[in-house]
């Protein structure tokens, strides 16, 4: 995995809530889902994720219920609620802004100063 | 999320901490699990798989830390880590705790009970509906504490008239009533009230009806009227066990039948706290009284309306009042007392007890604050010393990397622990002292009759003082511990114990210095009650009873002869003195309408004849009328003239004896003998000639000056008297009222014997504030004491372990035993003189607070203050002798090797 990049702080909560934008999901799940999602291309400090998830939770964004896992074992199935869903389009137009602006700012050239 | 669906989550993970550590497990192995599965799945053996998985979840315990704080819950666990420490820390030193608790529960326990005490004498507002828009209409301009209401016929203008009141209600002040209840005679607490009366209040009857406006008049056929009668939830439970049918239930009432209509909710219990009423009767049944036009006998409430200010509404009933007075032909320039409409905020209800009782109650509560102050810096003290033996450990922590916020933080912990196991004690010794000066107060005559509750209102009041007493107490020794230098724990021995001691050693000299203050104070009450018992009233003190007899005169007949009707009813009294004179067992009888002591007063005005009128003021004169032997039965000295005898008959020549006061004021150094005076406005107008002078006597109080008096015979009596004061003067003086009671029921009509009480129990009663300070002041100046020899004792046996070393070179190089003891002993010495001399003038200047509380003593009292300091001294030294004679058997080679 020496070709992946760390996670950005604060970027890790983002995309936790686009992880769980697409579907109900337990830790591990999330971890996978935002494997899937980046290409594989992030590498995420597995144990930093439930202290995100229990933060996020606690700030109303996440809720979850207990569900019954893929092999069968009680899980404990993260969702989004009202707030979460429009934290995660705000968050989700400021990265737009930002990283429009970050790559305006790196394609500059000589001549256009 | 919800606000309060994350609150519960927080709570719930607060209280059952394994809950979510368990569900923090799961959730975590799962991922493991899933996560080695994943690996299993790509070719890689079991055990490596498991590493791999393991290793990229990291720690997992820090994981869960990192999740714990997420929710925010890392200080909720350090301080259940604390809580546990303290706890164990408590533990391990029983005696410690135990006297650190002892003294914050005696401190807070104190300040609570008083607390009760004060906030329903003082603060608490009636539980009625909006207590501060209810206003005293008071006509005597406010000299009153409302309690002055206008006469009957004004008030039912005002009511009828004025703009500004939503309701306006009249009631009596209430006392006892002899009411018959299905065959048993009975005394009740009840009160007379104008229809209007719950509605303004808005007290709502809990069952049956309050009264409604057709209760002020009586129904058409007199006869068979039965006033309806409101009881309080109390008498409905004592007397009826809570039954419902006790509606329309008849109760005799004197002659008239009354019936129970409604009951009233528990917390209501009348106007004056400290007199609870049981019974609410219309004022129709006291109808006599209602229609005269001069006569002043009760009080007004009125509810005044949203948005009306107090000034126009004042300015509105006074404009009725003034017109009514003019009509009755007392213009304005000749009153003095009745002359204008005040309005008294009725929030707290008629509050005579606030008169009396403000004062001694906040000095009181200025006591217990001091002790506490005293319990608090013996806490400190304690904590001081423990925390200088936990340097090392102190240290320790600081150096592996403790932050300091932290360990202040910790000791705060202990703090609040101690403080809150010594408000649970106080809560227990405040429970007890409660009902104890409740029981003080209810058993004078006066019968105060107090219900503190510890409601949430003391509570919070317990919460605040515990919190701002751990806060005093653990910060200093808190701050003091964690100035340790992490760097050199070994240090902290050496160089840390003298200002331990300097800290020691100041708390100390606080404590003693308060103490004095606290002693003195005592030592001033107590002169002041000494004063009191000795100051020389006017009348024997011993061996005295009174009783009060009372008879149902027929109605009053504004058309019969006055002269005629006085000496019949006077005739049938004498027919009982008779009968008493004749009983064994008394040495001398005498019926008066008034008695030293007994509180009631008669005033009337004077006029001397032939001598021109004087001032409305000076006219005032307490009339009281007696038989022949009442100077010899309470032992009151003529200096001037005769005492009245036998002779003086309703027929013969009207005769008069002045008291000093009174023949001083109208005759100057002239003799008064001979002279005539008239009772001006009285039904009788005949002139009384003047035959004695007595000595003064005080009436009511020992404080009070004595009163201007005149005593007629009470065969010649201006008044119809309807009740007498019995004066008995025996060898044995409670043990003649059964004797009393007979003659009563043999001679006087309806009879009702009352209020049988020695003048010694008077005198007692009349002092109910006095001794209720001096007692309080001595109970905690007492426990003053003993804190403060505490603080001594323990700032002297570390002295003495400190200097233990010191002590053993000394003895072995030849110093003597009484050398060692005196050295030990002068620290005491000189810390008591410090405090002295800090604490005396302390006293002098809060003594002046406390000088309208005292009799016959001055603030500066030198025998008082000197006392205290004696005392202080006394007991400090031998607090400090068991330290000092430790030190003097210490064993020098034991000290020189134990370092």
């Amino acid at each position: 995995m020496s070709d992946s990049t760390e996670v950005l702080q604060g970027t890790l909560d983002l995309l936790i809530l686009k992880a769980v934008s697409l579907g109900r999901l337990h830790g591990y799940g999330v971890l996978l889902r935002i494997q899937q999602i980046t290409g594989d291309r992030l590498q995420i400090q597995q144990g930093s994720l439930y202290p995100a998830l229990y933060r996020l939770e606690r700030q109303g964004y996440l809720t979850h219920e207990w569900g019954e896992s893929e092999n069968g074992r009680k899980a404990k199935y993260y969702r989004l609620t009202a707030a979460g869903r429009r934290r995660f389009k705000e968050e989700t137009e400021y990265w737009q802004r930002f990283s429009d602006a970050i790559g305006l700012a790196l394609k500059a050239v000589p001549e256009d100063v | 999320m919800s606000l309060r669906s994350r609150l519960v989550v927080w709570l719930r993970s607060a209280w059952r901490p394994s809950d979510l550590d368990r569900e923090m497990d799961d959730e975590m192995r799962l991922h493991i699990d899933m996560s080695k599965r994943d690996l299993l799945r790509q070719g890689i053996p079991p055990d490596e798989a498991r590493r791999q998985a393991l290793a990229a979840f990291g720690s997992i315990d820090a994981a869960k830390d990192d999740c714990r704080d997420a929710l925010g819950l890392r200080l909720l666990t350090e301080l259940r880590g604390d809580l546990r420490y303290a706890a164990r820390l408590l533990r391990r030193s029983p005696a410690f705790t135990a006297v650190a608790v002892l003294s914050l529960g005696l401190g807070i326990g104190a300040n609570t009970a008083i607390f009760a005490l004060v906030d329903t004498v003082l603060l608490k507002t009636m539980p009625v509906k909006e207590p501060w828009r209810l206003y005293f209409v008071d006509n005597s301009g406010g000299k009153s504490n409302g309690s002055n209401g206008p006469p009957y016929p004004c008030f039912e203008i005002l009511r009828d008239h004025n703009r500004f009141f939503s309701g306006l209600a009249a009631f009596d002040g209430g006392g006892p009533m002899n009411v018959t209840i299905d065959g048993t005679p009975e005394r009740v607490r009840g009160q007379f009230a104008s229809a209007a009366y719950f509605d303004v209040l808005g007290v709502r009857p809990i069952l049956g009806r309050a009264f409604t406006s057709a209760d002020d008049r009586p129904s058409a056929d007199a006869a068979t009227d039965t006033p309806p009668a409101v009881i309080s939830e109390v008498f409905w439970e004592r007397r009826f066990a809570r039954s419902p049918d006790i509606l329309g239930k008849p109760i005799l009432l004197g002659r008239t039948w009354i019936t129970i209509v409604g009951v009233t909710a528990r917390a209501f219990r009348g106007l004056r706290p400290g007199s609870p009423v049981d019974l609410t009767l219309p004022m129709r049944v006291s109808e006599n009284r209602l229609t005269s036009k001069a006569y002043w006998w009760f009080s007004v409430i009125g509810r005044l309306k949203d948005g009306a200010s107090v000034e126009e509404a004042r300015a509105d009933l006074d404009g009725m009042f003034q017109a009514y007075m003019k009509d009755l032909g007392l213009k304005g320039n000749s009153r003095t007392y009745f002359d204008q409409i005040a309005l008294v905020p009725a929030a707290r209800g008629l509050n005579d007890l606030r008169n009396d009782f403000a004062t001694p109650l906040w000095i009181v509560m200025a006591i217990v604050g001091l002790v506490l102050l005293i319990g608090c810096a013996n806490v400190a003290n304690l904590l001081v010393a423990r925390a200088s033996a936990r340097q090392s450990e102190i240290a320790v922590r600081l150096a592996i990397g403790a932050g300091r916020g932290r360990l202040v933080r910790q000791l705060l912990t202990e703090g609040a622990l101690l403080v809150t196991l010594g408000a649970g004690v106080g809560l227990l010794f405040a429970r007890w002292g409660v009902s104890t000066l409740v029981r003080f107060l209810a058993g004078g005559q006066g019968s105060i009759l107090l219900e503190p509750h510890f409601d949430g209102r003391v509570l919070t009041f317990v919460a605040i003082v515990a919190a701002l007493t751990g806060l005093l107490f653990s910060i200093v020794p808190a701050l003091h511990a964690t100035r340790t230098d992490a760097a050199k724990p070994d240090s902290v021995r050496t160089s840390t114990p003298g200002r331990r001691a300097r800290i020691g050693q100041a708390l100390v000299v606080i404590q003693v210095s308060l103490s004095l203050v606290l002693l003195s104070g005592a030592a001033l009450f107590i002169r002041t009650l000494q004063k009191l018992n000795s100051v020389d009233a006017g009348f024997a003190r011993h061996g005295i009873a009174t009783m009060r007899v009372e008879a149902m005169l027929a109605p009053f007949d504004a058309t019969r002869d006055a002269h005629q009707e006085h000496a019949q009813v006077a005739r049938m009294w004498e027919g009982l003195l008779e009968r008493l004179e004749s009983q064994p067992g008394i040495s001398s009888v005498a019926l008066s309408t008034m008695s030293p002591m007994a509180r009631r007063s008669r005033g009337v005005l004077v006029d001397v004849v032939g001598a021109p009128q004087r001032s409305e003021s000076d006219r005032g004169i307490s009339l009281n009328h007696v038989t022949a032997d009442y100077f010899g039965t309470f032992g009151i000295r003529l200096i001037e003239g005769r005492a009245f005898t036998d002779r003086d008959r309703a027929t013969s020549t009207r005769v008069a004896i002045l008291n000093r006061s009174a023949a001083r004021l109208y005759f100057g150094d002239a003799s008064p003998i001979g002279r005539l005076v008239k009772f001006t406005g009285q039904r009788i107008q005949d002139p009384y000639e003047i035959v004695g002078v007595a000595q003064d006597t005080r009436y009511g109080s020992l404080r009070k000056e004595p009163e201007r008096m005149a005593y007629l015979p009470l065969s010649q009596a201006v008044d119809r008297v309807s009740s007498v004061i019995v004066g008995v003067r025996a060898p044995e003086p409670t043990g003649v009222v059964g004797g009393v009671r007979d003659a009563a029921a043999k001679t006087v009509t309806g009879a009702a014997v009352t209020d049988v009480i020695t003048i010694d129990q008077q005198i007692d009663d009349s002092m109910l504030r006095e001794r209720l300070v001096a007692l309080l002041a001595t109970v905690f100046g007492g426990l003053a004491l003993v804190l403060a020899c505490m603080g001594v004792y323990g700032v002297l046996s570390y002295a003495v372990l400190r200097r233990t070393r010191e002590i053993g070179v000394r003895l072995a190089i030849g110093a003597g035993r009484g050398s060692v003891i005196w050295l030990i002993l002068r620290e005491t010495v000189l810390l008591i003189a410090i405090a002295l001399v800090i604490g005396i003038p302390v006293v002098l200047l809060t003594a002046r607070y406390v000088q309208a509380q005292l009799f016959e003593v001055t603030p500066a009292d030198p025998l008082a203050i000197s006392a205290a300091a004696a005392l202080l001294v006394a007991v400090g030294a031998l607090a400090a002798f068991l330290p000092a004679r430790r030190a003097s058997n210490v064993d020098p080679m034991v000290a020189l090797r134990c370092e």
